[in-house]
């Protein structure tokens, strides 16, 4: 009886073992199955799923530079820094072409300017 | 009807393999994942060789990719199915064979353990496989369905199309058999000392 319950507890440890190494189902062997399940839905009427096309480059980076927007700000800021950069190799105070600008926006608008 | 592959895994089999008839690609997925390890784990249990059982494992997905156009939800449980045709393709694969490469029997390593029980398991494990290729056909397949897949007895009847009882006595000689072909490894596989320290 004793002997008998021993080798039980033997062979439940054996089987735990087992338990704990299952055979490992391999990437390939998956991706053949599911081809095939594709495969057989495709069989049957419908279409197989198709790949989503590839993003260009150009709207990639666009997505990273924030969108139109982003893009638009980016080259108002290019111009606006490139104008002040070189007005000031011309000899031209920025601040005073600055100021002379916004007086004639203001004074084309006729609005009161101190 | 396409539905985000997370919310599939919680769905049951019946309504996978319903998803699955209707086009889903999601539920080819989730399907493929939950069901061909199962299929490849017996199939290599019961062959013991690798190459073997991932045929086995293919052939049995394929038929239920057949089948689910005219699966009858509730009639039948889709694991016990599968485990039955992939019963079936490995006892036709053991008739087509006599001899079988014990050291083909792969040894996968368990991360969870550490590195002295982890190899412990390991060799226990080996030692069970190679065993187990000495039973007979129907009193392997019905030993590693129930003491090492988990299935009831009743499950198993179904599977290899017996009684209950017959069940209960192919694992009760089963296990007989095993503990015979496995009693002189005792010390080698440290159970002596599994043994002394209860």
């Amino acid at each position: 009886m004793t002997k008998a319950k021993s080798d039980d507890t033997d062979l439940g440890l054996y089987f735990q073992a087992a338990q704990h190494q299952p055979p490992i189902a391999n990437e390939a062997l998956l991706a053949r199955v599911l081809a095939d399940a594709l495969a057989a839905q495709a069989a049957h009427g419908f279409p197989a799923p198709r790949a989503q096309p590839a993003v260009p480059l150009w709207r990639q980076l666009l997505a990273v530079l924030g969108g139109w927007q982003g893009v638009g700000g980016m080259a108002t800021a290019g111009q606006v820094g490139y104008g002040w950069g070189s007005a000031r190799l011309r000899g031209w105070m920025p601040w005073r072409c600055l100021r002379r600008r916004m007086a004639w926006i203001w004074g084309s608008l006729r609005l009161p300017m101190d | 009807m396409q539905m985000p592959f997370d919310s599939l895994t919680e769905l049951s089999d019946d309504t996978l393999l319903a998803l699955f008839a209707n086009g889903d690609a999601g539920a080819a997925r989730a399907l493929t994942l939950r069901f061909t390890p199962r299929a490849l784990a017996h199939a290599q249990r019961v062959l013991g060789d690798a190459a073997e059982a991932e045929d086995v494992a293919q052939e049995a997905m394929m038929r239920l990719w057949r089948v689910a156009p005219e699966w009858r939800s509730g009639e039948a449980q889709v694991s016990t199915w599968l485990y039955r045709v992939v019963a079936n393709l490995c006892t036709d694969r053991l008739r087509k064979r006599r001899t079988v490469a014990i050291d083909s029997v792969p040894e996968p390593v368990d991360p969870r353990l550490s590195a002295d029980a982890s190899l412990q398991q390991q060799e226990r494990a080996a030692a069970l496989h190679e065993a187990l290729l000495h039973l007979p056909d129907r009193q392997r397949q019905a030993v590693v369905l129930r003491h090492i897949e988990g299935l009831t007895n009743p499950q198993i009847a179904t599977i290899l199309g017996v009684g209950v009882e017959a069940v209960e006595s192919l694992t009760a000689r089963g296990k007989r058999a095993l503990g015979r072909l496995l009693l002189g490894r005792r010390a080698e596989l440290g159970l002596d000392d599994d043994q002394s320290e209860k």
